[in-house]
């Protein structure tokens, strides 16, 4: 129990202090897993009107196949996109691996069938003559989407903040794609598995409340946004 | 739906420009090292001197001594560092990797409780020590993952001539070095264990180091993968580290390492730093 | 009649093995109000989404002022509205709402303020403009979706049951803003219902769609008077309807001139309206005319027989009153008053069984 306490004191010491490493490492996991969230949101959004406004035959077998991905192990998806990024892979050429891109891309997978089931459950959820409704007053189907997007938000909100919570927590795949360098792809869980294993528990556990701390201010900001009355 | 596609595109390029460091392609120099190596943060220091010095990025591929040689003969790597004798010399004989030169060494040594109940500290090798281990069926915890240490402890076992596995005080945590050690404090049980993972964990764990083999020391040598073999291996690169590391300036940056932090270098140069004036 | 605004030619949706409307030929005429009716499943709403350019059927084509749609239909869409049973309001206020399909099409901020000042006046909403939609009650929400669909002044207006989720006193009232609504500004409109009230209320011509044909097409009048074949006929429900006109008024009974005539008819509407004047034929009773007549009837019209149809248990017969009378009579007073075509007779109601509608004239 010490350990804890002397983390939280150890969690804001670093804070305040205005410890470079802790602030690198904390600015890398926001930028890898929020861009790999906005890739993930574009693609799962995408994937989510299809699959509800369409109705494509083969949708049930579709959906079970991004609620199984939410499932993914985050290891076996590290793997894959490693394979895909070796110098000898099919992607090898484009020198991604060992770089954030790489991070990103690997969160980005994990994220996506996550954006894309709780999206679609959250549009099929709307009032199906809505989207009727929408087109018949004249919007065309980029804005009829933007219009429905904007009225199932709190169940978006959600899926994006699933998605968020997935990547910026993910630490597998992040080390195997983008080898933990420091000043470049270490984030604050690799930062964390690095001291696990030097035996630094004190500043481990510090990065942990700062991990937790990092999300839980950005969720509660992705939540007032979601429970903000609409605008008139 | 063409609008989505060129956002797409938009955003995947400015990604791609989202890695300010990674700069060139004839730069990018992928290290194949060990566990061992990151874990104690030893690896951070050797990339931070080598970049001061040189215009290349190293782009780390950590892993068992296992996992990099394998990764080494898909070509995947441009030069590596592990401390697997025999695999390391099969891998040059079949014509993967050549030049391996020695940068650096530490021992392994038998941890466990203070009280040893076994008797590992009065035994005269480290086989006589294993068969007091097994003779007394006291716990003893073992890597379990085919890292250099597991592969050293399991030929240990041979030269003592003792089957653990399935025994019911041999139990295996499949975890890395210092997780490894931390279990077996925890159960209070024996464990081989790198003489450098043990400095850093010596605090936290409450083992005590009962016995070193001075004999055989665990040796880390560099090895820069054959060109001729994969095209896409970055050669200069890949002797501009080798050259670097072995140098007295790559030698220092090993021999300080730890110095201020435990009062003693972690891994021991295999050849000389000039300049250290604290001896290990 | 005018050229068609809209016309449907050979037109036909199927879903997987199902047709589930064909429809040859139909016009939607410049200012004209086309109630469709039919009972559920009949393909009302189907047609409605296929003329609204929400569905593209399996064949056939829509010809939007002569020229076929083809390629984006969103340039079509954007020249009609639509209005469903449900409100399906957006979350936002009740003038985020009436402005959403303006704002769709990019029109400048001051014209849209003042069109939506303008509809939202019109369906008495204004007061609620600042109101989120959500707070609305089911008129309330109704209102602003029909205001929504008129601030664009569509060149066709869709309504798709807008009136059945509401209830009874809220439905009168908003059908008499509409109704005024469309007086005023003619707009040609296709009205799905499964009401034949509001059918008979608001359309110009009626057309009686059932398992996805339309089976009958025409005046008010000729369809509930003369359905073309027996299912048509239950479903509306055969009555004598005829335009007319309330001269006077004393104490609810109303004077109602019909061509020559006059029909007495109890009524809570105002003198000088128009309407439509509803008589089911089993309340009219007919008489020889030599015969006693019923006193206790206020209506009593000489008539001539000219068609003895028998129909089921009754028999059916249209009387010439200077317009198309139905009456139901059993075959025993058939054979009992001795009637056949040419045959005079005299028709009785009374006031009571006399139904007013209100009704725009022709």
């Amino acid at each position: 129990m010490d350990l804890i306490w002397d983390g939280v004191t150890e969690a804001l010491r670093l804070i305040f202090s205005g410890d470079s490493y802790v602030y690198e490492v904390t600015f890398t996991s926001l930028l890898v897993s929020g861009s790999a969230t906005l890739i993930a949101l574009v693609l799962g959004l995408s994937i989510a009107s299809f699959l509800a406004f369409r109705a494509p035959p083969g949708r049930t077998l579709a959906l079970s196949a991004f609620n199984a991905g939410m499932a993914l192990p985050p290891v076996a998806v590290g793997l894959l996109v490693s394979i895909m990024l070796w110098r000898t892979g099919p992607l090898g050429q484009l020198h991604l691996l060992y770089s954030r891109t790489a991070i990103v891309i690997a969160q980005a997978v994990i994220a996506t069938p996550v954006v894309a089931a709780l999206s679609t459950a959250a549009l099929q959820g709307l009032n199906p003559n809505l989207r009727l409704q929408v087109l018949a007053l004249g919007a065309s189907r980029w804005q009829a989407a933007l219009l429905l997007f904007r009225e199932a938000r709190i169940s978006l909100l959600a899926a994006a903040m699933a998605g968020f919570g997935a990547a910026i927590s993910e630490v597998g795949a992040t080390i195997m794609v983008g080898g933990n360098i420091k000043g470049s792809t270490r984030t604050l869980t690799s930062a964390i598995v690095l001291e696990v294993g030097q035996g630094d528990f004190e500043t481990a556990i510090a990065l942990s409340f700062i991990l937790l701390g990092v999300i839980l201010v950005l969720v509660t900001l992705f939540t007032v946004l979601q429970q903000r009355r609409p605008p008139a | 739906m063409a609008v989505r596609l060129a956002s797409l595109a938009v955003l995947l390029t400015s990604l791609a420009l989202l890695d300010s460091s990674c700069g060139g392609d004839r730069n990018e120099l992928i290290l194949g090292a060990t566990t061992s190596v990151q874990d104690t943060g030893l690896l951070d220091e050797i990339v931070r001197a080598f970049e001061g010095v040189t215009d290349y990025h190293i782009k780390p591929s950590i892993g068992g001594s296992g996992e990099v040689l394998a990764k080494a003969r898909r070509g995947e790597l441009d030069v590596i560092m592990t401390h697997s004798p025999a695999d390391e010399d099969k891998f040059i004989a079949d014509g993967e990797g050549l030049d391996k030169r020695p940068v650096m060494m530490n021992f392994f040594l038998i941890a466990g409780p203070e009280a040893d109940p076994a008797g590992v500290r009065g035994a005269a090798s480290m086989s006589e020590a294993f068969k007091r281990i097994a003779g007394g069926q006291s716990l003893f915890i073992s890597r379990g993952d085919q890292s250099g240490t597991h592969l050293r402890e399991l030929s240990i076992w041979g030269e003592a001539d003792i089957t653990p596995q399935g025994q019911p005080w041999y139990q295996e945590s499949s975890t890395g070095q210092g997780q490894n050690l931390v279990v077996a404090s925890d159960k209070d049980a024996y464990t081989l264990v790198d003489s450098s993972t043990f400095t850093v964990f010596e605090k936290r764990a409450g083992l005590r180091a009962l016995l070193t083999d001075t004999e055989k020391p665990n040796i880390y040598s560099v090895i820069r993968v054959a060109s001729d073999k994969h095209q896409n291996v970055n050669a200069t690169g890949a002797i501009a580290f080798a050259e670097f590391i072995t140098s007295p300036a790559g030698q220092c940056v090993i021999a300080d390492f730890g110095m201020e932090e435990y009062g003693k270098s972690l891994f021991e140069p295999a050849a000389r730093c000039p300049s250290a004036n604290v001896g290990g | 009649m005018s050229d068609p605004l809209l016309r449907l030619e050979d037109i036909v949706v199927e879903r997987g093995r199902h047709r589930i409307l064909e429809v040859p030929s139909l016009d939607i005429v410049p200012n004209e109000v086309l109630a469709v009716v039919g009972p559920n499943g009949a393909g009302k709403s189907t047609l409605l989404r296929v003329i609204g350019q929400l569905e593209r059927p399996s064949r056939g084509k829509v010809l939007f002022g002569g020229l076929p749609i083809s390629g984006n239909p969103l340039p079509f869409r954007r020249r009609m509205a639509l209005v469903f049973q449900e409100p399906l309001l957006l979350d936002t206020s009740v003038e985020g709402n009436v402005r959403s399909g303006l704002s769709l099409r990019g029109v400048p901020a001051n014209e849209r303020q003042r069109r939506v000042e303008e509809w939202t006046a019109r369906f008495g909403i204004g007061g609620l403009r600042r109101r989120s939609a959500r707070t609305l009650s089911g008129g309330e929400a109704q209102r602003t979706s029909l205001a929504r669909a008129m601030v664009l002044e569509p060149e066709i207006l869709l309504l798709d049951e807008p009136f059945s989720s509401l209830d009874a006193p809220t439905r009168e009232s908003l059908i008499d803003d509409l109704d005024a609504v469309l007086t005023t500004k003619r707009v040609a409109t296709v009205f799905v219902t499964h009401d034949r009230t509001e059918a008979l209320r608001l359309g110009d011509r009626i057309a009686v769609l059932m398992g996805g044909n339309v089976r009958q097409l025409g005046t008010a009048a000729e369809v509930f008077s003369s359905p073309v074949d027996s299912e048509v006929a239950s479903f509306v429900g055969v009555e004598t309807i005829l335009p007319g006109r309330i001269r006077q008024l004393s104490a609810g009974l109303a004077s109602v001139a019909v061509g020559d005539n006059t029909i007495e008819a109890t009524t809570e509407l105002q003198s000088g309206a128009d309407v439509l004047v509803c008589l089911r034929p089993e309340d009219v009773i007919v008489s020889a005319l030599a015969d006693a007549l019923p006193m206790s009837a206020r209506n009593h019209l000489r008539t001539t027989v000219t068609r003895v149809r028998p129909a089921g248990p009754y028999v059916r017969l249209e009387l010439d009153a200077g317009f198309t009378l139905v009456a139901h009579i059993t075959k025993q007073s058939l054979e009992e008053l001795a009637l056949s075509p040419g045959s005079n007779a005299v028709a009785s109601f009374k006031a009571t069984a006399v139904h007013l509608i209100p009704h725009r004239p022709a």
